[in-house]
């Protein structure tokens, strides 16, 4: 078995900020103080069409950097994993024929041809805010295995093209793409131990589905929408929060470690409730985990790699110290990593 | 009541967005509509406030003010013995 290494990561965020009392919320029912409170989100980032961003363009641009930054030859990247929880792609710079919005040739088809990226095994994947998570699996499967020795991950989020404008939940997700390159390890980096479970049970809480706005009178076109259950907020609370320190706790086994011996905490970014419930179910003090939630909203699969990026930009994470990598996905899925770092390039 | 009862009054009257009424330390949160979020809520805060953490085990007996202020005082005596008993 090889060792895996984080070797770089970057992200690419709009330039767009939404704060709360945008003109863009205008049409949703009154919020409550407790709606604003549970989130803790004051601003989140939407892409601006008319200026070019989209999930392609900014997955684009943050793997130019990734392989700038890194000294990569494109030609030298043997795996590419994207993923994109909105199923309408909007761009794809011109390596299809059809310039229009559709479901496939996903994302990792346009970026390989992009990029020249042509010794690449490209695929996407799917498990919404847990993707990135999932991906770093996979890449590291096929790293420690030696069938690879570079990868690329992207997970690229254009998820305010499937907010509906009249519903609640339009004020939680923001659009970011976050990238990532894992490279056969040269020194003390690796996957130490990680584990992930499932539980369909209450799959429709949180759901993307055709329908028609919730409020009627606003545009009454039945659309692609995400979908948050009435009372889903609530149902979120009887399983969320113990399942995720499970996932912890599982994968500091699988490392042979305890959780003292970790360094710095990265969580998914729903709630600054839940990440503090998260956080002290699994005997990690405030000092330990950041919260990037008020500022970006919910990024989906990129909360975890840009709070990561945070972390190291900020002189969070030692040089080789341990970080546990843990969120949930709708679905529901759980997951969690152990990763030793080393030398990681944060461009 | 015990000393913990005035800030959970606090906690629940927030977290439950109910008004400044008079919630008896016996009465059903559950039918003041108290659910599972404002429940994360108060144990949250709770923990902040107390350095204690309520465990799931006992998330059903979280009822009532009363129920809740025992809860808080039984598990910081654990924590700490000697400063609760002084």
């Amino acid at each position: 078995m090889h060792r895996v290494k984080l070797a770089s990561i970057t992200c690419e965020l709009p330039t767009r900020k939404l704060a709360n009392d945008d003109p863009v919320f205008r049409n949703l029912p009154e919020m409550s103080n407790r709606w604003w409170r549970f989130w803790g989100i004051e601003k989140r980032g939407h892409y601006c069409p008319e200026r070019g961003e989209n999930e392609f363009s900014a997955a684009r641009t943050a793997i130019s950097r990734l392989l700038l930054n890194t000294d990569t030859d494109p030609k030298d990247v043997e795996l590419l994993v994207c993923s994109a929880s909105s199923p309408i792609l909007t761009d794809s710079g011109g390596t299809l024929p059809n310039t229009g919005p559709r479901l496939y040739p996903r994302l990792s088809r346009a970026l390989k041809d992009s990029l020249n990226m042509k010794n690449a095994l490209a695929w996407d994947s799917q498990m919404e805010c847990a993707s990135f998570l999932l991906n770093m699996k996979l890449a590291s499967c096929f790293i420690q295995q030696g069938k690879i020795k570079t990868a690329v991950i992207v997970c690229s989020e254009y998820v305010s093209n499937i907010l509906d404008p009249t519903a609640r939940s339009s004020t939680i997700f923001s659009d970011g793409c976050a990238a990532t390159l894992l490279t056969r390890s040269d020194d003390q980096s690796d996957l130490l131990g990680s584990a992930q479970h499932s539980n369909a049970d209450h799959y429709e809480i949180a759901t993307g589905k055709w329908r028609f706005p919730e409020r009627k009178g606003v545009d009454d076109r039945v659309k692609l929408y995400f979908t948050l259950q009435e009372e889903g907020q609530s149902k979120m609370q009887e399983f969320v929060p113990e399942n995720v320190p499970i996932a912890v706790n599982n994968a500091l086994k699988s490392a042979g470690m305890e959780s003292s011996q970790v360094d710095h905490f990265v969580f998914h970014q729903p709630s600054p409730l839940l990440v503090h419930a998260w956080a002290s179910s699994v005997g990690c003090p405030e000092h330990k985990y950041l919260q990037t939630m008020k500022d970006n909203g919910v990024m989906v699969s990129v909360s975890i790699p840009y709070t990561l990026h945070t972390a190291l930009r900020t002189g969070k994470i030692p040089n080789d110290g341990v970080v546990v990598l843990a969120g949930a996905s709708t679905g529901w899925g759980f997951a969690a990593q152990v990763w030793r770092m080393g030398n990681v390039v944060a461009c | 009541m015990n000393k913990y009862h005035k800030t959970i009054r606090e906690y629940v009257i927030e977290a439950a967005e109910l008004d400044e009424q008079d919630i008896a330390p016996d009465e059903d949160l559950i039918t003041l509509g108290l659910d599972s979020l404002a429940g994360l809520e108060i144990t949250v805060n709770l923990e902040k406030k107390y350095g204690v953490k309520i465990p799931p085990s006992r998330y059903e007996e979280m009822t009532t003010i009363a129920a809740i202020s025992s809860i808080v005082e039984q598990l910081v005596a654990e924590k700490n013995p000697v400063a609760e008993l002084a």
